[in-house]
Protein backbone atom coordinates (compact mmCIF):
# COMPACT_ATOMS: atom_id res chain seq x y z
CA UNK A 1 0.00 0.00 0.00
CA UNK A 2 1.10 3.54 -0.90
CA UNK A 3 2.23 5.84 2.23
CA UNK A 4 -0.98 8.31 3.16
CA UNK A 5 -0.09 11.69 1.86
CA UNK A 6 -0.67 13.35 5.23
CA UNK A 7 -0.11 11.63 8.25
CA UNK A 8 -0.06 12.94 11.76
CA UNK A 9 1.29 10.68 14.70
CA UNK A 10 0.86 11.85 18.28
CA UNK A 11 0.38 15.17 17.61
CA UNK A 12 -0.25 17.34 20.85
CA UNK A 13 -1.01 21.01 21.10
CA UNK A 14 -1.37 22.90 24.04
CA UNK A 15 -1.86 26.25 25.13
CA UNK A 16 0.11 28.43 27.32
CA UNK A 17 -1.79 31.01 28.42
CA UNK A 18 -2.23 32.48 32.39
CA UNK A 19 -0.75 29.47 34.62
CA UNK A 20 -0.57 26.08 33.44
CA UNK A 21 -0.74 24.49 30.08
CA UNK A 22 -3.83 23.42 28.93
CA UNK A 23 -4.00 20.30 26.45
CA UNK A 24 -6.15 20.95 23.34
CA UNK A 25 -5.19 17.91 20.89
CA UNK A 26 -4.45 14.94 22.59
CA UNK A 27 -1.75 12.54 20.95
CA UNK A 28 -3.78 12.50 18.21
CA UNK A 29 -3.20 9.96 15.00
CA UNK A 30 -4.49 10.62 11.45
CA UNK A 31 -3.89 9.37 7.87
CA UNK A 32 -5.03 11.42 5.10
CA UNK A 33 -4.55 8.55 1.64
CA UNK A 34 -3.83 10.13 -1.19
CA UNK A 35 -7.09 10.85 -3.99
CA UNK A 36 -9.38 10.54 -1.32
CA UNK A 37 -11.62 12.54 1.41
CA UNK A 38 -10.83 12.22 5.03
CA UNK A 39 -13.24 13.80 7.51
CA UNK A 40 -12.14 15.22 10.50
CA UNK A 41 -15.74 15.76 12.78
CA UNK A 42 -16.60 17.15 16.37
CA UNK A 43 -18.08 19.44 18.37
CA UNK A 44 -17.41 22.81 18.46
CA UNK A 45 -14.47 23.11 20.81
CA UNK A 46 -13.33 19.57 19.94
CA UNK A 47 -10.10 20.67 18.36
CA UNK A 48 -10.42 19.84 14.90
CA UNK A 49 -9.25 23.05 13.45
CA UNK A 50 -6.57 23.52 15.87
CA UNK A 51 -5.66 20.14 13.94
CA UNK A 52 -6.31 21.64 10.54
CA UNK A 53 -4.37 24.55 11.71
CA UNK A 54 -1.12 22.97 12.88
CA UNK A 55 -0.89 20.73 10.02
CA UNK A 56 -0.13 24.46 8.21
CA UNK A 57 1.37 26.26 10.90
CA UNK A 58 -0.83 28.89 11.22
CA UNK A 59 -1.95 28.20 15.00
CA UNK A 60 -2.70 31.53 16.72
CA UNK A 61 -0.36 32.92 19.27
CA UNK A 62 -0.43 31.06 22.33
CA UNK A 63 -1.09 27.34 20.76
CA UNK A 64 2.01 25.13 19.90
CA UNK A 65 2.52 22.07 18.37
CA UNK A 66 4.33 20.31 21.37
CA UNK A 67 5.17 17.06 20.35
CA UNK A 68 4.46 14.89 17.07
CA UNK A 69 5.02 14.14 13.49
CA UNK A 70 3.47 16.10 10.69
CA UNK A 71 4.71 14.38 7.52
CA UNK A 72 3.25 15.56 4.06
CA UNK A 73 4.23 13.29 0.98
CA UNK A 74 7.54 12.25 3.27
CA UNK A 75 8.42 15.11 4.32
CA UNK A 76 8.49 16.13 8.37
CA UNK A 77 6.66 19.39 8.24
CA UNK A 78 7.63 19.64 12.39
CA UNK A 79 11.05 20.63 11.29
CA UNK A 80 11.18 22.28 7.70
CA UNK A 81 12.54 26.18 8.18
CA UNK A 82 9.49 29.14 7.28
CA UNK A 83 10.46 29.66 3.75
CA UNK A 84 9.85 25.90 2.67
CA UNK A 85 6.81 26.22 4.50
CA UNK A 86 5.24 29.27 3.09
CA UNK A 87 6.33 27.35 -0.52
CA UNK A 88 4.07 24.42 0.88
CA UNK A 89 1.63 26.89 1.88
CA UNK A 90 -0.85 27.23 -2.16
CA UNK A 91 1.16 25.14 -3.42
CA UNK A 92 0.69 21.91 -1.92
CA UNK A 93 -1.25 22.29 0.58
CA UNK A 94 -3.91 24.67 0.93
CA UNK A 95 -6.89 25.79 2.94
CA UNK A 96 -10.74 26.47 2.54
CA UNK A 97 -11.47 28.11 5.79
CA UNK A 98 -15.06 28.70 7.24
CA UNK A 99 -16.07 32.64 6.75
CA UNK A 100 -14.99 33.59 3.61
CA UNK A 101 -16.17 37.35 4.56
CA UNK A 102 -13.36 36.83 7.21
CA UNK A 103 -10.84 35.04 5.39
CA UNK A 104 -10.92 37.45 2.00
CA UNK A 105 -10.06 40.96 2.10
CA UNK A 106 -12.44 43.45 2.14
CA UNK A 107 -9.89 46.07 0.22
CA UNK A 108 -9.26 43.94 -2.97
CA UNK A 109 -11.32 42.68 -5.58
CA UNK A 110 -11.54 39.08 -5.50
CA UNK A 111 -9.32 38.46 -9.36
CA UNK A 112 -6.36 40.08 -7.27
CA UNK A 113 -6.63 38.09 -4.62
CA UNK A 114 -6.46 35.14 -6.47
CA UNK A 115 -3.81 36.32 -8.98
CA UNK A 116 -1.80 36.58 -5.82
CA UNK A 117 -1.14 32.91 -5.28
CA UNK A 118 -0.52 32.21 -9.05
CA UNK A 119 2.14 34.96 -8.20
CA UNK A 120 3.59 33.45 -5.40
CA UNK A 121 3.81 29.87 -6.84
CA UNK A 122 3.48 30.02 -10.90
CA UNK A 123 5.97 31.83 -13.38
CA UNK A 124 2.96 33.04 -15.48
CA UNK A 125 2.87 36.60 -16.78
CA UNK A 126 0.94 38.60 -16.49
CA UNK A 127 -1.20 37.97 -19.51
CA UNK A 128 -0.83 34.20 -18.96
CA UNK A 129 -2.50 35.41 -15.08
CA UNK A 130 -5.18 36.84 -16.12
CA UNK A 131 -6.10 34.19 -18.15
CA UNK A 132 -5.23 31.57 -15.57
CA UNK A 133 -8.24 33.30 -13.04
CA UNK A 134 -10.65 33.51 -15.72
CA UNK A 135 -10.65 29.26 -15.70
CA UNK A 136 -10.14 28.73 -12.02
CA UNK A 137 -13.49 30.87 -11.60
CA UNK A 138 -14.80 29.23 -14.57
CA UNK A 139 -13.82 25.61 -13.19
CA UNK A 140 -15.51 26.59 -9.64
CA UNK A 141 -19.04 27.34 -11.14
CA UNK A 142 -18.29 31.41 -10.81
CA UNK A 143 -20.88 32.75 -13.32
CA UNK A 144 -19.31 35.98 -15.75
CA UNK A 145 -16.13 35.48 -14.44
CA UNK A 146 -14.47 38.56 -16.40
CA UNK A 147 -17.15 40.95 -14.33
CA UNK A 148 -17.09 38.90 -11.00
CA UNK A 149 -13.04 39.15 -10.63
CA UNK A 150 -13.19 43.13 -10.55
CA UNK A 151 -15.57 42.87 -7.73
CA UNK A 152 -15.21 42.76 -4.09
CA UNK A 153 -16.15 40.44 -1.48
CA UNK A 154 -18.82 42.56 0.06
CA UNK A 155 -20.44 42.86 -3.53
CA UNK A 156 -20.90 38.77 -3.50
CA UNK A 157 -23.09 36.36 -2.13
CA UNK A 158 -21.97 34.24 0.91
CA UNK A 159 -21.70 31.68 -1.73
CA UNK A 160 -20.13 33.02 -4.32
CA UNK A 161 -17.29 33.87 -1.75
CA UNK A 162 -16.98 30.59 -0.90
CA UNK A 163 -16.05 29.84 -4.56
CA UNK A 164 -14.20 32.37 -4.68
CA UNK A 165 -11.68 31.26 -1.88
CA UNK A 166 -12.17 27.74 -3.64
CA UNK A 167 -10.63 29.36 -6.65
CA UNK A 168 -8.00 30.63 -4.26
CA UNK A 169 -7.11 27.73 -3.04
CA UNK A 170 -7.04 25.36 -6.36
CA UNK A 171 -5.05 27.90 -8.24
CA UNK A 172 -1.27 26.79 -7.05
CA UNK A 173 -2.30 23.52 -8.09
CA UNK A 174 -2.20 21.39 -4.77
CA UNK A 175 -2.21 18.00 -3.65
CA UNK A 176 -4.36 18.39 -0.55
CA UNK A 177 -6.86 20.82 0.45
CA UNK A 178 -7.74 21.04 3.90
CA UNK A 179 -11.22 22.60 4.30
CA UNK A 180 -12.84 23.96 7.52
CA UNK A 181 -16.36 24.18 7.88
CA UNK A 182 -16.42 25.38 4.01
CA UNK A 183 -19.92 25.09 4.17
CA UNK A 184 -21.04 26.12 7.59
CA UNK A 185 -21.63 29.44 6.97
CA UNK A 186 -24.09 28.87 3.80
CA UNK A 187 -27.76 27.84 3.58
CA UNK A 188 -28.43 23.87 2.65
CA UNK A 189 -29.30 24.26 -0.68
CA UNK A 190 -25.81 26.04 -1.35
CA UNK A 191 -24.31 23.56 0.72
CA UNK A 192 -25.44 20.85 -1.18
CA UNK A 193 -24.18 23.23 -4.24
CA UNK A 194 -20.71 23.26 -2.64
CA UNK A 195 -19.90 19.70 -2.00
CA UNK A 196 -21.11 18.44 -5.28
CA UNK A 197 -18.29 20.96 -6.50
CA UNK A 198 -15.83 19.58 -4.25
CA UNK A 199 -16.38 15.99 -5.52
CA UNK A 200 -15.76 17.20 -9.09
CA UNK A 201 -12.92 19.07 -8.19
CA UNK A 202 -11.80 16.07 -6.42
CA UNK A 203 -12.01 13.82 -9.64
CA UNK A 204 -10.71 16.45 -12.17
CA UNK A 205 -7.44 17.73 -10.30
CA UNK A 206 -7.04 14.12 -8.41
CA UNK A 207 -6.98 16.26 -4.96
CA UNK A 208 -6.88 14.86 -1.78
CA UNK A 209 -9.39 16.43 0.87
CA UNK A 210 -9.18 17.10 4.68
CA UNK A 211 -12.59 17.78 5.68
CA UNK A 212 -13.12 19.17 8.88
CA UNK A 213 -17.10 19.49 9.80
CA UNK A 214 -19.50 18.63 12.54
CA UNK A 215 -21.88 17.31 10.06
CA UNK A 216 -22.38 13.81 9.46
CA UNK A 217 -24.38 14.06 7.07
CA UNK A 218 -21.82 16.16 4.85
CA UNK A 219 -19.31 13.17 6.53
CA UNK A 220 -21.51 10.30 4.91
CA UNK A 221 -21.88 11.81 1.58
CA UNK A 222 -18.18 13.08 0.66
CA UNK A 223 -15.79 11.29 2.57
CA UNK A 224 -14.14 7.92 2.13
CA UNK A 225 -13.01 7.60 5.83
CA UNK A 226 -13.40 9.75 9.09
CA UNK A 227 -12.27 10.51 12.41
CA UNK A 228 -14.67 11.64 15.03
CA UNK A 229 -13.29 14.11 17.84
CA UNK A 230 -14.35 15.06 21.15
CA UNK A 231 -12.18 17.25 24.06
CA UNK A 232 -8.85 16.58 21.58
CA UNK A 233 -8.87 13.39 21.26
CA UNK A 234 -10.22 10.99 18.33
CA UNK A 235 -12.53 8.59 19.72
CA UNK A 236 -13.24 6.69 17.18
CA UNK A 237 -12.03 6.47 13.22
CA UNK A 238 -12.36 4.27 10.33
CA UNK A 239 -14.43 3.59 6.89
CA UNK A 240 -16.98 6.10 6.58
CA UNK A 241 -19.59 3.20 6.01
CA UNK A 242 -18.30 0.70 8.93
CA UNK A 243 -18.24 3.95 11.28
CA UNK A 244 -21.82 5.26 10.23
CA UNK A 245 -23.20 1.94 10.16
CA UNK A 246 -22.23 0.74 13.41
CA UNK A 247 -20.54 3.61 15.59
CA UNK A 248 -19.49 1.97 18.43
CA UNK A 249 -18.24 4.96 20.88
CA UNK A 250 -21.42 6.72 22.37
CA UNK A 251 -20.55 10.12 21.16
CA UNK A 252 -20.63 9.09 17.70
CA UNK A 253 -23.98 7.37 18.09
CA UNK A 254 -24.95 10.99 19.82
CA UNK A 255 -23.55 12.42 16.83
CA UNK A 256 -25.67 10.22 14.35
CA UNK A 257 -28.91 10.74 16.67
CA UNK A 258 -28.35 14.79 15.69
CA UNK A 259 -28.73 14.01 12.68
CA UNK A 260 -31.97 12.03 12.45
CA UNK A 261 -33.81 14.68 14.87
CA UNK B 1 -55.48 31.97 15.31
CA UNK B 2 -52.95 33.54 17.47
CA UNK B 3 -51.02 35.70 14.58
CA UNK B 4 -52.48 36.43 10.81
CA UNK B 5 -50.26 37.81 8.25
CA UNK B 6 -52.60 38.78 5.34
CA UNK B 7 -51.37 39.54 1.85
CA UNK B 8 -48.04 41.05 3.43
CA UNK B 9 -45.65 42.94 1.39
CA UNK B 10 -42.50 44.71 1.53
CA UNK B 11 -40.70 45.92 -1.45
CA UNK B 12 -37.14 47.43 -0.89
CA UNK B 13 -35.92 50.15 -3.59
CA UNK B 14 -32.76 49.23 -5.52
CA UNK B 15 -30.52 52.34 -6.06
CA UNK B 16 -30.28 53.42 -9.55
CA UNK B 17 -27.50 55.00 -11.85
CA UNK B 18 -26.65 55.80 -15.04
CA UNK B 19 -29.27 56.84 -17.39
CA UNK B 20 -32.37 54.67 -16.27
CA UNK B 21 -34.03 57.33 -13.80
CA UNK B 22 -37.32 54.72 -12.88
CA UNK B 23 -37.26 53.47 -9.59
CA UNK B 24 -36.97 49.60 -9.51
CA UNK B 25 -37.91 47.60 -6.39
CA UNK B 26 -36.59 44.17 -4.80
CA UNK B 27 -39.75 42.24 -3.64
CA UNK B 28 -39.18 41.10 -0.43
CA UNK B 29 -42.04 39.47 0.31
CA UNK B 30 -44.59 38.90 -1.88
CA UNK B 31 -48.29 38.70 -1.03
CA UNK B 32 -47.85 36.42 1.57
CA UNK B 33 -50.49 35.26 3.79
CA UNK B 34 -49.81 32.73 6.94
CA UNK B 35 -51.87 31.81 10.24
CA UNK B 36 -50.39 30.12 13.47
CA UNK B 37 -52.68 28.77 15.75
CA UNK B 38 -52.11 28.89 19.33
CA UNK B 39 -49.81 25.53 20.31
CA UNK B 40 -49.27 25.28 16.62
CA UNK B 41 -45.37 26.12 15.43
CA UNK B 42 -45.52 27.16 12.26
CA UNK B 43 -41.95 27.06 10.31
CA UNK B 44 -41.04 29.05 7.63
CA UNK B 45 -38.39 27.65 5.38
CA UNK B 46 -36.13 28.80 2.47
CA UNK B 47 -33.12 29.88 1.13
CA UNK B 48 -31.21 33.17 2.02
CA UNK B 49 -32.26 35.99 0.48
CA UNK B 50 -36.24 34.37 -0.39
CA UNK B 51 -37.22 37.26 2.51
CA UNK B 52 -38.16 35.03 5.62
CA UNK B 53 -36.53 37.03 7.51
CA UNK B 54 -37.64 39.96 6.35
CA UNK B 55 -41.42 38.30 6.97
CA UNK B 56 -40.97 37.27 10.52
CA UNK B 57 -39.48 41.25 11.23
CA UNK B 58 -42.55 42.51 9.95
CA UNK B 59 -44.46 40.17 12.16
CA UNK B 60 -43.15 42.18 14.83
CA UNK B 61 -43.51 45.11 13.41
CA UNK B 62 -39.78 45.95 13.75
CA UNK B 63 -40.01 47.32 10.21
CA UNK B 64 -42.93 48.53 8.55
CA UNK B 65 -45.12 46.41 5.83
CA UNK B 66 -45.69 48.27 2.53
CA UNK B 67 -49.11 46.53 2.67
CA UNK B 68 -51.31 43.84 4.17
CA UNK B 69 -52.45 43.25 7.75
CA UNK B 70 -50.52 41.84 10.82
CA UNK B 71 -53.51 40.41 13.18
CA UNK B 72 -52.63 39.36 16.34
CA UNK B 73 -55.06 37.42 19.03
CA UNK B 74 -58.30 39.18 16.76
CA UNK B 75 -56.56 42.46 16.93
CA UNK B 76 -55.39 44.29 13.99
CA UNK B 77 -52.29 45.75 15.00
CA UNK B 78 -50.39 47.09 11.56
CA UNK B 79 -51.74 50.24 12.04
CA UNK B 80 -51.94 51.09 15.39
CA UNK B 81 -48.73 53.95 16.27
CA UNK B 82 -45.52 52.89 17.59
CA UNK B 83 -46.32 54.07 20.70
CA UNK B 84 -48.96 51.70 21.75
CA UNK B 85 -46.25 48.50 20.81
CA UNK B 86 -45.21 47.92 23.48
CA UNK B 87 -48.38 46.23 25.01
CA UNK B 88 -47.99 43.71 21.44
CA UNK B 89 -44.49 43.14 22.13
CA UNK B 90 -44.76 41.50 25.61
CA UNK B 91 -46.68 38.97 23.71
CA UNK B 92 -44.72 38.57 20.82
CA UNK B 93 -40.85 38.03 20.95
CA UNK B 94 -37.88 37.83 18.84
CA UNK B 95 -34.60 34.82 19.18
CA UNK B 96 -32.06 35.92 16.63
CA UNK B 97 -29.43 34.38 14.64
CA UNK B 98 -26.55 34.98 15.85
CA UNK B 99 -26.28 35.09 20.10
CA UNK B 100 -22.38 36.68 19.23
CA UNK B 101 -24.28 40.08 18.29
CA UNK B 102 -27.83 39.69 19.70
CA UNK B 103 -26.28 40.27 23.29
CA UNK B 104 -24.77 43.40 24.78
CA UNK B 105 -20.89 42.67 25.04
CA UNK B 106 -21.19 45.03 27.65
CA UNK B 107 -24.28 44.19 30.15
CA UNK B 108 -23.77 40.97 32.14
CA UNK B 109 -26.01 38.40 32.36
CA UNK B 110 -28.66 40.14 35.16
CA UNK B 111 -28.51 43.56 33.06
CA UNK B 112 -29.66 41.86 30.28
CA UNK B 113 -32.56 39.84 31.74
CA UNK B 114 -33.44 43.27 34.00
CA UNK B 115 -33.13 45.56 30.84
CA UNK B 116 -35.85 43.18 29.65
CA UNK B 117 -37.97 43.02 32.54
CA UNK B 118 -37.93 47.28 32.79
CA UNK B 119 -39.12 47.55 29.47
CA UNK B 120 -43.12 47.41 30.66
CA UNK B 121 -43.10 49.18 34.13
CA UNK B 122 -44.92 47.44 36.84
CA UNK B 123 -43.99 43.83 35.69
CA UNK B 124 -41.73 43.34 38.36
CA UNK B 125 -41.88 46.05 40.72
CA UNK B 126 -39.43 44.77 43.51
CA UNK B 127 -35.60 43.90 43.83
CA UNK B 128 -37.24 40.05 44.86
CA UNK B 129 -39.57 39.75 42.38
CA UNK B 130 -36.72 40.50 39.55
CA UNK B 131 -34.24 37.93 41.52
CA UNK B 132 -36.58 35.37 41.66
CA UNK B 133 -38.07 35.64 38.20
CA UNK B 134 -34.41 35.58 37.03
CA UNK B 135 -33.77 32.50 38.63
CA UNK B 136 -36.88 30.76 37.52
CA UNK B 137 -35.61 31.59 33.75
CA UNK B 138 -32.31 30.52 34.06
CA UNK B 139 -33.25 26.95 35.71
CA UNK B 140 -35.98 26.74 33.08
CA UNK B 141 -33.33 27.31 30.01
CA UNK B 142 -30.63 25.02 31.70
CA UNK B 143 -28.51 27.51 33.22
CA UNK B 144 -27.50 26.25 36.25
CA UNK B 145 -23.91 27.55 37.07
CA UNK B 146 -23.95 29.86 40.73
CA UNK B 147 -22.43 32.55 39.67
CA UNK B 148 -23.91 33.38 36.28
CA UNK B 149 -26.12 36.35 36.88
CA UNK B 150 -22.91 38.49 37.14
CA UNK B 151 -20.79 36.72 33.82
CA UNK B 152 -20.56 38.50 30.55
CA UNK B 153 -21.92 37.22 27.31
CA UNK B 154 -18.04 36.62 26.18
CA UNK B 155 -17.70 34.15 29.09
CA UNK B 156 -20.51 31.82 26.86
CA UNK B 157 -20.47 29.18 24.45
CA UNK B 158 -22.89 29.92 21.69
CA UNK B 159 -25.08 27.50 23.15
CA UNK B 160 -25.08 29.11 26.37
CA UNK B 161 -25.70 32.48 24.71
CA UNK B 162 -28.38 31.68 22.75
CA UNK B 163 -29.90 29.72 26.27
CA UNK B 164 -29.56 33.77 27.87
CA UNK B 165 -31.17 34.95 24.43
CA UNK B 166 -34.26 32.77 25.16
CA UNK B 167 -34.40 33.46 28.66
CA UNK B 168 -34.65 37.36 27.54
CA UNK B 169 -37.23 36.87 25.10
CA UNK B 170 -38.98 34.96 28.13
CA UNK B 171 -39.14 37.73 30.70
CA UNK B 172 -42.46 38.68 29.94
CA UNK B 173 -44.26 35.60 29.59
CA UNK B 174 -45.12 36.07 25.55
CA UNK B 175 -47.41 33.90 23.61
CA UNK B 176 -45.37 33.71 20.28
CA UNK B 177 -41.78 33.51 19.78
CA UNK B 178 -40.39 34.25 16.76
CA UNK B 179 -36.86 31.97 16.13
CA UNK B 180 -35.09 33.26 13.28
CA UNK B 181 -32.12 30.75 12.46
CA UNK B 182 -31.82 30.19 16.55
CA UNK B 183 -30.03 27.04 15.81
CA UNK B 184 -27.78 27.50 12.75
CA UNK B 185 -24.92 29.00 13.94
CA UNK B 186 -24.21 25.92 16.70
CA UNK B 187 -23.31 22.55 15.79
CA UNK B 188 -25.71 19.81 15.75
CA UNK B 189 -25.61 17.81 19.19
CA UNK B 190 -25.95 21.60 20.62
CA UNK B 191 -28.63 22.11 17.68
CA UNK B 192 -30.41 18.99 19.22
CA UNK B 193 -30.06 20.15 22.60
CA UNK B 194 -31.46 23.77 22.09
CA UNK B 195 -34.75 21.89 19.78
CA UNK B 196 -35.16 19.69 22.83
CA UNK B 197 -35.20 22.60 25.65
CA UNK B 198 -37.43 24.85 23.42
CA UNK B 199 -39.96 21.61 22.92
CA UNK B 200 -39.89 21.61 26.71
CA UNK B 201 -40.40 25.52 27.29
CA UNK B 202 -43.44 25.16 25.18
CA UNK B 203 -45.06 22.56 27.60
CA UNK B 204 -43.91 24.83 30.73
CA UNK B 205 -44.76 28.32 29.26
CA UNK B 206 -47.90 27.35 26.61
CA UNK B 207 -45.55 28.68 24.00
CA UNK B 208 -46.02 29.26 19.98
CA UNK B 209 -42.97 29.11 17.82
CA UNK B 210 -42.73 30.75 14.43
CA UNK B 211 -39.34 29.33 13.07
CA UNK B 212 -37.81 30.64 10.31
CA UNK B 213 -34.81 28.80 9.06
CA UNK B 214 -33.01 27.66 5.80
CA UNK B 215 -33.06 23.60 6.80
CA UNK B 216 -35.60 21.47 7.01
CA UNK B 217 -33.91 18.93 9.32
CA UNK B 218 -33.99 20.91 11.92
CA UNK B 219 -37.17 22.40 12.25
CA UNK B 220 -38.39 18.83 11.29
CA UNK B 221 -39.29 17.63 15.05
CA UNK B 222 -40.55 20.95 16.36
CA UNK B 223 -42.74 22.14 13.40
CA UNK B 224 -47.12 21.10 12.92
CA UNK B 225 -47.21 23.39 10.10
CA UNK B 226 -44.36 24.28 7.18
CA UNK B 227 -44.25 26.90 4.78
CA UNK B 228 -41.41 26.92 2.02
CA UNK B 229 -40.65 30.52 0.74
CA UNK B 230 -39.45 31.17 -2.57
CA UNK B 231 -38.15 34.85 -4.02
CA UNK B 232 -40.86 36.52 -1.81
CA UNK B 233 -43.63 33.93 -2.11
CA UNK B 234 -44.90 31.18 -0.65
CA UNK B 235 -44.85 27.89 -3.08
CA UNK B 236 -45.57 25.18 -0.31
CA UNK B 237 -47.77 24.86 3.06
CA UNK B 238 -48.63 21.82 4.59
CA UNK B 239 -48.23 19.76 7.69
CA UNK B 240 -44.54 18.75 8.74
CA UNK B 241 -45.40 15.42 7.76
CA UNK B 242 -46.97 16.00 4.94
CA UNK B 243 -43.93 17.72 3.21
CA UNK B 244 -41.44 14.96 4.39
CA UNK B 245 -43.92 12.39 2.60
CA UNK B 246 -44.90 14.21 -0.02
CA UNK B 247 -43.20 17.43 -1.47
CA UNK B 248 -45.10 18.75 -4.25
CA UNK B 249 -43.44 21.63 -5.55
CA UNK B 250 -39.63 21.47 -7.18
CA UNK B 251 -38.51 24.18 -4.45
CA UNK B 252 -39.52 21.80 -1.50
CA UNK B 253 -38.21 18.95 -2.95
CA UNK B 254 -34.90 20.77 -3.88
CA UNK B 255 -34.63 21.51 -0.43
CA UNK B 256 -35.49 18.37 0.99
CA UNK B 257 -32.64 16.93 -1.21
CA UNK B 258 -30.38 19.43 0.50
CA UNK B 259 -31.13 18.67 3.54
CA UNK B 260 -31.75 15.05 4.00
CA UNK B 261 -29.76 14.03 1.10
CA UNK B 262 -27.37 16.56 0.82
CA UNK B 263 -27.27 16.57 -3.04
CA UNK B 264 -28.00 19.46 -4.83
CA UNK B 265 -30.58 19.17 -7.58
CA UNK B 266 -29.41 21.43 -10.88
CA UNK B 267 -32.22 24.11 -12.01
CA UNK B 268 -30.20 25.62 -14.36
CA UNK B 269 -31.43 29.06 -14.01
CA UNK B 270 -33.44 28.54 -11.14
CA UNK B 271 -37.67 27.72 -10.72
CA UNK B 272 -39.68 30.04 -12.42
CA UNK B 273 -42.57 31.18 -11.05
CA UNK B 274 -45.83 32.92 -12.68
CA UNK B 275 -46.70 36.96 -11.71
CA UNK B 276 -50.28 35.78 -11.06
CA UNK B 277 -49.76 32.19 -9.81
CA UNK B 278 -51.77 31.45 -6.95
CA UNK B 279 -51.64 28.52 -3.56
CA UNK B 280 -54.08 25.61 -4.81
CA UNK B 281 -55.26 23.07 -2.21
CA UNK B 282 -54.21 19.49 -2.67
CA UNK B 283 -56.39 18.66 0.16
CA UNK B 284 -55.25 17.85 3.92
CA UNK B 285 -54.08 21.52 4.25
CA UNK B 286 -51.54 20.87 1.86
CA UNK B 287 -51.76 23.97 -0.48
CA UNK B 288 -48.92 24.68 -3.61
CA UNK B 289 -48.31 27.50 -5.71
CA UNK B 290 -49.49 26.81 -9.05
CA UNK B 291 -49.55 28.93 -12.01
Amino acid sequence: MNPPLLSLKNLTVTVSGTGREKVLVDRIALDVPAFSITALVGGSGSGKTTVGLSILRLLPLGLRVKEGEIVFNQEQLFHVPPERMRQLRGKEISMVFQEPLQALNPVFCVGYQIEEVLRCHTSLNRRQRQQRILELMDQVGLPDPSRISRSYPHQLSGGMRQRVMIAQAIAGGPRLIIADEPTSSLDVTLQARIMELFLKLKEELRLSILLITHDLGMVARMADSVAVMREGKIVEAGKTKDVLEGPQHPYTCQLREAMEG
Amino acid sequence: MLLELKNIKKFFPIKHGGTDKRQRFVRAVDDVSLDIASGENLSLVGESGCGKTTLGRIALRLIPADGGSIVFNGEDISRIPNRYLKEYRKNMQMVFQDPYSSLDPRFTVRHILREAMTLTMNAYPTEDAQRDRMAELLEAVGLRQPDILSRYPHEFSGGERQRIAIARALVLNPRLLILDEAVSSLDVIIQQQLINLLADLQQRYHLTYFFISHNLRVVKKISRKIAVMYQGKIVEAAPAEEIFRNPLHPYTKELLAAAIDYKAIPHGRGIQMAPKARLVDQGQGHFVLEG
